[in-house]
C-alpha cells in the first residue's frame, strides 16, 4: 500500500470516528432538558400575560429568535414569563392569554425537550398558542407536524413561524441584514403582529 | 484548444476557485445553501483536478502548489466566516483554521512534507464539513460537521506541535 493511500485511509478514520463521536455527543445534548428558573419580563405589562417556552438546542438561533419575538410583545404591553422546556417548567396555563413554544428541529422533527413539555402539559384547553421553529432548510414539514399534535392537545393555534439557516426567510427583501439577522427582525415583527391581532 | 492554452488550464481552475470564496461567503450569509453547494461542489472538483493537470501538462511547479494552497485557505476562511457570521457556527474555525495554515507555512522548512495524514488532508476535511452543512442543511448534522472540521484541526495542529517538540529535542541531544 502506497504511503499516500495510507494516509487517505488514516485521515478517513479520523473523520469518521470524529462524525460519530459527534453525533453521539449532540444527540445526548439535544435530548437533554434545560432547566431554568422562570425570568419575569416586564412585569408592569397590562396587554396581556404569555408564558414563553425555550427548547435551547444547540446554538444561539432559536434563543434569539425567541427574545426577538417576547420583545415585539413587550413593546405592545405584555408581560412575559420566559421558562425553557423541561419537568421543573410549569405547565399550568389559566394565568396565561398566550403560551409561545419555540424549539429548533433537527432531524426533521421538534426538538424532544419541547415535544415532552408539550406531552406533560396534556390538554391545553383551548389556550392560545404561538409556535416558532429554527430549521436549517425548509421547515414546512415540521410545521405541519407541529399543527398537528398542539390540536391533538387541544391547543388554539394563533401563529406558527418557521424561520431557516440556509433557506432565504426574506424572498420579498423587506428586511436587512444577513439572512439570520432577517429572522430575528421577522420574528420581532411577528411578535408585534401577534400582540395587535390579539387585542 | 492551444497547447499553451491547456497549460494554463490548471492554474486558471486554481483563480476560479479563488473567486468563488467571496460568492460562497455571499450566498451563506443570504441563506442560499442550494446554490452555495453547488458553487462548492465545482470547487472542490477543481481541487480535486488542477493539481492532476497541472502533472498531466507538466506545468506542476513550487509556485502553483502555493497558489493551490493560498486559495484553498482562502476559500476555506471564507465559507467557515460565512457560517460564523450568520451564527450558526462557531468562529472557533475560521480562527483555528488561520491558526493552522500560519503555523504550516512557519514550519515549513523544518517540515517540508505534511506528513501527518490529517494536516496533508485538512483542506478537503474541511471543504468536506462544509459540504455536509450546506448539501444536508439539517442543524444537528451542521453542528456535527462544525465538530469534525475542529477536531481535525486539533489533531493537525497537535501532530505538527509533537513532531516539532521532538525535532528540536532530537536538536538540543545532537
Amino acid at each position: 500500500m502506497s504511503g499516500l493511500l495510507r494516509g487517505l485511509i488514516v485521515a478517513v478514520v479520523v473523520v469518521v470516528v470524529l462524525a460519530a463521536g459527534s453525533l453521539a455527543w449532540l444527540n445526548w445534548r439535544v435530548n437533554r432538558e434545560t432547566v431554568t428558573p422562570l425570568q419575569k419580563l416586564n412585569s408592569g405589562g397590562t396587554a396581556g400575560r404569555a408564558l414563553a417556552v425555550l427548547s435551547p438546542g444547540l446554538s444561539a438561533f432559536p434563543t434569539d429568535i425567541m427574545t426577538a419575538f417576547e420583545e415585539g410583545l413587550i413593546e405592545k404591553g405584555w408581560r412575559i414569563d420566559h421558562t425553557t422546556a423541561s419537568s421543573q417548567a410549569t405547565a399550568h396555563f389559566p394565568d396565561y392569554d398566550l403560551i409561545v413554544l419555540t424549539s429548533p428541529i433537527y432531524s426533521g422533527r421538534v426538538a424532544p425537550p419541547l415535544l415532552a413539555y408539550i406531552a406533560r402539559s396534556g390538554d391545553f384547553g383551548g389556550k392560545k398558542v404561538a409556535v416558532l421553529l429554527t430549521a436549517g432548510g425548509a421547515p414546512d414539514d415540521p410545521i405541519s407536524s407541529t399543527e398537528a399534535l398542539l390540536a391533538e392537545h387541544g391547543a388554539q393555534l394563533t401563529a406558527i413561524h418557521g424561520y431557516a439557516v440556509y433557506q432565504p426567510n426574506d424572498p420579498e427583501n423587506k428586511y436587512q441584514g444577513s439572512n439570520t439577522e432577517r429572522a430575528v427582525q421577522m420574528a420581532r415583527d411577528a411578535g408585534r403582529a401577534l400582540a395587535d391581532s390579539l387585542q | 484548444m492551444t497547447m499553451s492554452a491547456l497549460h494554463l488550464l490548471p492554474h486558471g481552475l486554481t483563480a476560479l476557485r479563488l473567486a468563488f470564496a467571496p460568492i460562497l461567503y455571499q450566498l451563506i450569509l443570504s441563506g442560499r445553501g442550494d446554490a452555495a453547494v453547488v458553487v462548492l461542489a465545482i470547487a472542490m472538483a477543481t481541487d480535486a483536478v488542477d493539481g492532476l493537470l497541472a502533472r498531466r501538462f507538466g506545468v506542476a511547479s513550487r509556485t502553483g502548489a502555493h497558489f493551490d494552497f493560498w486559495v484553498d485557505f482562502v476559500l476555506i476562511e471564507a465559507v467557515f466566516t460565512g457560517f460564523a457570521t450568520t451564527g450558526t457556527g462557531p468562529w472557533a474555525i475560521p480562527v483555528l483554521t488561520a491558526l493552522t495554515f500560519a503555523f504550516f507555512i512557519a514550519t515549513v522548512r523544518l517540515t517540508p512534507t505534511m506528513y501527518d495524514p490529517v494536516g496533508r488532508n485538512i483542506g478537503g476535511i474541511l471543504m468536506g464539513s462544509a459540504f455536509a452543512v450546506l448539501a444536508l442543511r439539517d442543524l444537528m448534522v451542521a453542528q456535527a460537521a462544525f465538530l469534525v472540521a475542529l477536531g481535525a484541526l486539533f489533531v493537525t495542529l497537535g501532530a505538527r506541535t509533537i513532531f516539532l517538540a521532538r525535532l528540536w529535542r532530537t536538536g538540543l541531544s545532537s
